[in-house]
This record gives structure tokens, C-alpha cells and sequence, in this order.
């Protein structure tokens, strides 16, 4: 039951003066795939797709999306299987919180989609522990006397607690500190494995989106440039280089050595790959030396 | 949406015309005059009057009529229901029309006439005040009128600093407003459905969050206000100085004889 | 001469409910011109050390001395923000005008400079940062990176000496991020002195002189590519993370590849590797 994009192009404000093409001809299937990532500048177009996943801009033509087959071009009635099927949370999400305790913040989404009283209550509760908060700890508390860190982990299980079958996060480590970051990537990858969703990760930090990615999407213009397994679209160096996209420090050593060395593989984005490649390198270069 | 990023503050449409360059003083001074002078025609040669004038501006503003028409829309009701109430509630004067209840007296055409002319004069008098003048101009003349009563412990300058960020934070909040809605959306929030009070309902997840982040808004501001050495009640001066010209005085015989024209009318 | 000395300083929130003390006996010196990096937690005390230092805070216990005035004292209030300004993290926050040129004057006015300086003054900032095509435009309109200019332009007409940054950059996007930190480093190639508050790594590297807080207190004060050398504990406990390329340096020591110190770019080790013997 896929997201099935085909030859998607989206224009604001059609027909008049500053009419403005966010996306052109956009091809792209999302399916259980794991993890994916979207890589893109501001203006790339990628906050535009994302909001075609679930119904927030509908498409201008036939066939262009569609959702577990269903056609979103004029579709009839009330998109609440849209929202609950992808969910979407956006940037510093912890800027909507609103209500006056934790659990009538997680029942708000739950509530608004028409799920019963009785299931939400076990709803909210495993989307907290997904988060890695205890229930019985926050549920009674106001999420105005919650630090940061934790304001972003309910606003993520608000969306949780919708119980979605694909994840789309806009940025979701934007503004975190290395250590809340690395938390709430490996967190991320953990909810992916224990729900079993599709999990889709928009981001400008092509690090972070190497470290939990199978696939990715790289976006420049309006347009998908590339796109591929992670290791093979982060291996063509100079493309990225080119879509003024800063390629993790790893890949940038491994591809200039492999110019000087075609041996050398870029199979890795972590330190300790890397490190053993480079010190493989060293040993060849020795051994060319000759003793 | 990406659109509203293309308006700009106010409603100001940059033309190198000739009322641009007019001191907003005695734009602002104007406007007053004209709009005191529409409520006093009562003829119809005084109201074509109005309208040469009216059209003159326009034209010498070098703006599209169109962004002028554009301001009536908020009282389009307005304007639609008291020239109806006066084509059909005037008992005075030769009846035209009398069909079944309905009654239009000449008296009536010419009432429903002149106050849809003059609703639309009032209309295109304060637009060419602000199509024409940046909210720093306005602001700045706001604070000149003000400022005797400075003396009276009116705080004038804070009172313009304040309009200043409002006006400077209005689409900036706009923004938030859409991002707000877009992520109450993806949770089920269905803003145009529903009944009334459901949709009233709907505003709390905005308002809420609004409210909290224009608190904080406040707070950091003051701080960086203050770390630019600004200090309530401490008097400031101004990068633009409104300084009155040549043309300005030009302007001001223009007005005058714009009264004494007018008023043979009266 | 120190630009900015902290004699035993302590500070204590007023608000504070349980009498959490934010500084506890910090002492330093700042140079004139130096680049000093400062990094902890998010409650060790950073915010509270740039704030000392143009006198929005008051140190509870010792002194803080800016340019050899006591910040204890009223009368200096307006020669010390001349001297020091400060950038803050959301550029949205900081900007009142409607208008950039009207940004930049924003200070300006409020020292009750005369109008025709104020211009020039503006003029002259306005074509040093290269923001002429965006004299006019609102602030709405700019992206992060350029309202995080205007800020720092806003700062710049007072004609400081020195800059505190209170995590510029860490709600930008990369490209906003890049265009502040190469404004920042050209500021400081003139002379500035920077005082910069962050959490991200790679800033880190910029600088002459990092200090490490941690609850209130200086745990570290020395080159930056020396913390990166601590053991992974101490690291973590600092809340350092170094960045992949020195991590990638420190496991290529440990394995016997001796990379010289003073490494930051990538360029620089690939060419080192290049000529290995």
C-alpha cells in the first residue's frame, strides 16, 4: 500500500503575477522501505511534496498521487483517513502544543480522527514509551513545564499516538544540541523497527539523513536529481558538491582519496569505517613505495 | 503558502509619482479636509466635482485603479446594503416605481446615489493615503500630530514604537498563523467544517500557541531593544526626518484651492 | 590589556526558587581581537556569561570589567553596549523596523545621534555588508541568513568593539548558516573581538580560545582542538562532540598515523595522507 507519485507538478498561486513552480514533474514511490530520506535546500521544493503526502495541498491533476490507490485529485468527502494514514509533523513541532496536561495533548489528534474514548487511552500511553517518556510520569503534567527536548518528544507522539502507517518528519533534529540529536535519531530508528511504518525524514543535514536512511531523495529546483540507496547517491561526490550540499566529512576524505587510489571504497559514512579504509590506503601506499 | 510572502507591510505600492513624494503631514491633513468635505455636497455637479478630483489623484499617483477598487472589497456589504435602504426607504420626493410593497421615490435615486459615491470617495481617499505612504511615513506623522500632547503625559514616541512592531510583526504572525494551521490540520483539525461553535473551538489550538509565542516574542525583543542601548521614556531621533519641501507648499496652494472650489458647493 | 576581565564572578537568578546559582567564581580575561568559543550544556551557565558582559545582567558576587569600566556602575550602561553588543539566536526576535535601513539606524536613534550621521553611518554599513539591493525591503522578506545580517549590521552601527553571539546560527538553515559565519569570520579578520556562544562543532574550530562551562563553572579554557582530545567520557560529560573528521584524526593517532595539530579542513588531511610515508 504505497504513496505512488507520478509526474507531480505543483504551481502556487497559478495564473497569477507571482505564480511560483515549487515542484516539476516529480516521480517517486514510498513504500515499506524503512527509512527514507528527502535532502533539500529551503526552496528545493521538499516542505511542497511533503504536504501532498497527506492531503494539505491536493494535487492540480489526475493520477498524480495516490494514496493506498486512492486518487487524491478531487477527492469527495473528509481527508481524516489521509491524516491518520500520513503522519506529518513539521518543524519545531513543539510550537503547537496547546492543551493543559500531556494526555489531553496526545487524545487531541486521536479525538479530532474519531477513534473511540476507550482506545485512546492505551493509544497515548505506547505512544509516550515510543518516545521514551514514561507515562505515568508525564501524562498528568502541563507541557508548558517541559524542557525542549522533551516538548519535541510529545509533539512527535501526538502524531504517534495517531497510530499512522507512515512517519514523515520535516527536520526533526532542527535547533537540537548533538546530544538530543543523536537521541532522537537513534529513537527514530527504533520506532521505524517497532511499528513497522515508513518512516520519511525531510532534511537539509545530509549527515543525519546518512545515518538513518536506506534510500534517498535528493531535491534541487523543483526537481528530484538524484536519487538512489544512501551510500550510492552520497558516492557522487561532485553532483552534491554541486547542489551546494554539504557532503559528510567521511565520504568527502574516502571520495578524494579514491581519485589517488581507485581501490579505496566508499562504503562508509561512519568514523570507524572510514578509518580502516583510510588506514587500508596508507597500507597500499606503502606497499607501492616498496621497502 | 508561499503567496504570503508577497505581501508587503501595509499596503504601500512604491510608483515614483508625485504624491509619493508629498510630505505625509500633509497628506494625512488632506485626507481629513476631503473627507470633511464629501459629508457637506449635497448636488450632484458638487459630487461630479468630487469625482474629477478624486480621479485626478488616482491618475497622479501612477497606481493601478484596480488596488483602489481592491479596498472596497471589505465593505462590499456595506455598500450594496445602504444604497439599497436609501433606494427604497425614502418616503420624500416624485414617486417613480410603485410595485407591490416596493416604493422608489426620485428623492430615493439620488440619496442611494450620493452615499454610494460617497462611501466609494471615503474609500479611495484613505487608499491614497496608504498606497502612497510607507507605515514609517505614517507612523512618523502620527507622532508629529500626537505631539503636543506629549505635554499632557501621552506617551507619543512609545506609542509609535509600539505601532511600528505591530505593523512590522503582522506578517510574520501571518505566517505562523498558516504554519499553526497546517500542523493542526496533519492532526485532524478540520477548520472550515463543523458547527459554529466547533469551528470556535478550532481557534484554541491556534490562539494557544500564537499567545505563548508572542509572549517570548516580547520577551526577547525587549532584551535585544535593550542591548541596543533602547530605554523607555528616553527621547530618540529618527534616520528620516520629515522635513517639509517646495513641492509640498506646491501641494498646499493645490489644497486650498481645492476648499474654495468645493465649498461654493456646499 | 584585557578588553573583558571576570573577577569572581557569581551569578544568581533573582526568580530562582531553590537558589540555583548559574555562575559560581568564574574568572577569565578576554583579549582585545581574540575569538573565544564558549560551549557547555544548556544550563551551564552561557547565556547567563554573555549577558554579563554588556551589562543585561549584573554579576551577583565579583566584578566583570568591559574596556575598564565596572559593569556594577549605571553611568557606564551606555559606554559598555557601544562597546559590546550582542546577537541572540532567533533573528525574528530581534528586528523592530519595518524597514533593513531603518533596522540599522534602530540603535542609532536610540544614542540620540543626529540625523545626517545616522545616514552615514547606515550607508556606510549598508555597502560594507553588501546589503544595498535590500535597503528598502521588509523583514519578512529576507531569508534567515540575511535577517541574522541585519541584526548583526542593527549591532555593527554602533560601532562595537566587541561582539557577543548567543548561538546565531543554531535555527538556520546551511546555506543562512555559512553566509553569517563567513560575515562573522570577516569581522573578526578586521579586528572584532567575537565572543561566541554555540553548540555546534564545527563552529568551534573557528575560534582562538574555547572555555568550557559546566554547571556554572570554567572546566576548561584553552585551544579548541586540545578538548577535542579528551577521553570519550569527559567528552560526553562536556557535552563535546567532536566533529567526524577529528574524531577520524584522534582513532588515526591511536593507530599510530601521527596527523599533525592544527587539522581542521578535510582538504588538509587528505593532502597530509596523500604525502604519508
Amino acid at each position: 500500500m504505497p504513496i505512488q507519485i507520478n509526474h507531480l507538478s505543483f504551481t502556487y498561486d497559478k495564473g497569477l503575477v507571482y505564480e511560483k513552480e515549487a515542484l516539476k514533474d516529480i516521480t517517486m514511490t514510498i513504500s515499506d522501505q524503512g527509512i527514507i530520506g528527502i535532502i533539500g535546500h529551503s526552496g528545493s521544493g521538499k516542505s511542497t511534496l511533503i504536504q501532498h503526502f497527506n492531503g494539505l495541498i491536493l494535487p492540480q491533476k489526475k493520477n498524480t498521487i495516490l494514496v493506498d490507490g486512492t486518487d487524491l485529485y478531487k477527492t469527495e468527502g473528509s481527508l481524516s483517513w489521509l491524516r491518520k494514514k500520513v503522519g506529518l509533523v513539521f518543524q519545531y513541532p513543539e510550537n503547537q502544543l496547546f492543551e493543559e496536561t500531556v494526555e489531553k495533548e496526545l487524545a487531541f489528534g486521536p479525538k479530532n480522527l474519531g477513534i473511540p474514548e476507550k482506545d485512546i487511552s492505551s493509544l497515548i500511553r505506547h505512544s509516550l514509551e515510543l518516545v521514551g517518556l514514561q507515562p505515568n510520569e508525564y501524562l498528568h503534567r502541563s507541557p508548558f513545564t517541559l524542557s525542549g527536548g522533551e516538548k519535541r518528544k510529545i509533539a512527535i507522539a501526538d502524531i504517534l499516538a495517531m497510530n499512522p502507517s507512515y512517519l514523515v518528519l520535516d527536520e526533526p533534529t532542527a535547533g537540537l544540541d548533538p546530544v538530543a540529536r543523536k537521541e532522537l535519531l537513534e529513537n527514530i530508528l527504533q520506532i521505524q523497527k517497532q511499528q513497522n511504518m515508513t518512516v520519511v525524514i525531510v532534511s537539509h543535514d545530509m549527515e543525519e539523513v546518512a545515518s538513518v536512511s536506506e534510500y534517498v531523495y535528493v531535491m534541487s529546483e523543483s526537481e528530484i536529481k538524484v536519487q538512489g540507496p544512501t551510500l550510492d547517491v552520497f558516492s557522487q561526490y561532485n553532483t552534491l558538491r554541486e547542489l551546494l550540499l554539504d557532503v559528510p566529512e567521511p565520504i568527502q576524505i574516502l571520495s578524494t582519496l579514491q581519485k589517488v587510489d581507485p581501490e579505496v571504497c566508499i562504503r562508509h559514512v561512519d568514523v570507524q569505517g572510514t578509518t580502516k579504509e583510510i588506514l587500508s590506503f596508507l597500507e597500499r601506499k606503502r606497499g607501492h613505495c616498496g621497502v | 503558502m508561499e503567496f504570503k510572502k508577497s505581501i508587503s507591510i501595509g499596503q504601500y505600492i512604491p510608483t515614483n509619482s508625485f504624491v509619493h513624494k508629498l510630505d505625509p503631514r500633509f497628506k494625512m491633513m488632506f485626507l481629513l479636509t476631503f473627507i470633511i468635505s464629501v459629508f457637506f455636497i449635497h448636488t450632484v455637479q458638487g459630487y461630479l466635482l468630487l469625482l474629477a478630483y478624486m480621479l485626478l489623484s488616482v491618475v497622479a499617483t501612477k497606481i493601478s485603479i484596480h488596488h483602489f477598487v481592491r479596498a472596497l472589497k471589505p465593505i462590499i456589504f456595506l455598500l450594496i446594503f445602504t444604497t439599497v435602504l436609501q433606494l427604497f426607504f425614502t418616503k420624500t420626493g416624485p414617486v417613480l416605481v410603485d410595485w407591490w410593497v416596493f416604493k422608489i421615490t426620485l428623492d430615493g435615486v439620488y440619496q442611494s446615489v450620493f452615499i454610494f459615491l460617497r462611501l466609494i470617495l471615503l474609500v479611495f481617499a484613505s487608499s491614497l493615503l496608504t498606497l502612497t505612504s510607507t507605515p514609517m511615513e505614517l507612523t512618523a506623522s502620527l507622532e508629529y500630530v500626537l505631539h503636543p500632547f506629549k505635554y499632557l503625559g501621552l506617551p507619543v514616541s512609545e506609542i509609535s514604537m509600539m505601532i511600528t512592531i505591530a505593523l512590522r510583526f503582522v506578517p510574520t504572525i501571518m505566517e505562523e498563523t498558516d504554519r499553526l494551521m497546517k500542523a493542526q490540520t496533519a492532526r485532524g483539525v478540520d477548520f472550515e467544517k463543523g458547527s459554529l461553535m466547533k469551528r470556535i473551538a478550532n481557534l484554541i489550538p491556534i490562539i494557544v500557541p500564537l499567545f505563548i509565542s508572542a509572549l517570548r516574542r516580547a520577551d526577547e525583543l525587549a532584551i535585544a531593544m535593550e542591548a541596543r542601548s533602547f530605554q523607555v521614556g528616553k527621547p530618540r531621533t529618527h534616520l528620516h526626518v520629515l522635513v517639509f519641501h517646495r513641492k509640498d507648499y506646491v501641494f498646499l496652494i493645490l489644497s486650498l484651492l481645492y476648499v474654495i472650489t468645493i465649498s461654493y458647493f456646499f | 590589556m584585557n578588553f573583558i576581565r571576570f573577577d569572581h564572578v557569581t551569578y544568581q537568578y533573582p526568580e530562582a526558587e531553590d537558589a540555583i546559582f548559574a555562575l559560581r567564581d568564574v574568572s577569565f580575561d578576554i583579549q582585545p581581537g581574540q575569538f573565544v568559543a564558549i560551549v557547555g550544556a544548556n544550563s551551564s551557565g552561557k547565556t547567563t556569561l554573555g549577558r554579563l558582559c554588556n551589562m543585561l545582567l549584573t554579576p551577583t558576587e565579583g566584578s566583570v570589567v568591559v574596556a575598564g569600566m565596572d559593569t556594577a556602575q549605571a553611568d557606564y550602561l551606555y559606554p559598555i553596549r557601544s562597546k559590546v553588543g550582542m546577537i541572540f539566536q532567533n533573528p525574528d526576535n530581534q528586528i523592530v523596523s519595518t524597514t533593513v535601513e531603518e533596522e540599522i539606524a534602530f540603535g542609532l536613534e536610540n544614542l540620540q545621534i543626529p540625523s545626517p550621521e545616522i545616514k552615514r553611518r547606515v550607508s556606510t554599513i549598508v555597502q560594507e555588508m553588501d546589503l544595498e539591493s535590500l535597503r528598502d525591503r521588509p523583514p519578512h522578506l529576507l531569508s534567515g541568513g540575511q535577517k541574522q545580517l541585519l541584526c548583526i549590521a542593527s549591532v555593527l552601527a554602533m560601532e562595537p568593539s566587541c561582539i557577543v553571539f548567543d548561538e546565531p546560527t543554531s535555527l538556520l538553515d546551511p546555506i543562512s548558516r555559512k553566509l553569517v559565519l563567513q560575515q562573522i569570520h570577516k569581522l573578526h579578520k578586521k579586528g572584532m573581538t567575537v565572543l561566541y556562544i554555540t553548540h555546534i562543532m564545527e563552529e568551534i574550530l573557528m575560534a582562538d580560545q574555547l572555555l568550557i562551562l559546566k554547571k556554572g563553572e570554567i572546566v576548561f579554557e584553552g585551544n579548541p582542538i586540545d578538548a577535542f582530545s579528551f577521553d570519550d567520557a569527559t567528552l560526553y560529560d562536556y557535552h563535546l562532540y567532536p566533529p567526524q573528521l577529528i574524531q577520524i584524526m584522534n582513532r588515526l593517532h591511536e593507530s599510530g598515523v601521527k596527523t599533525p595539530k592544527g587539522m581542521v579542513t578535510t582538504k588538509q588531511l587528505t593532502d597530509y595522507l596523500c604525502q604519508y610515508k
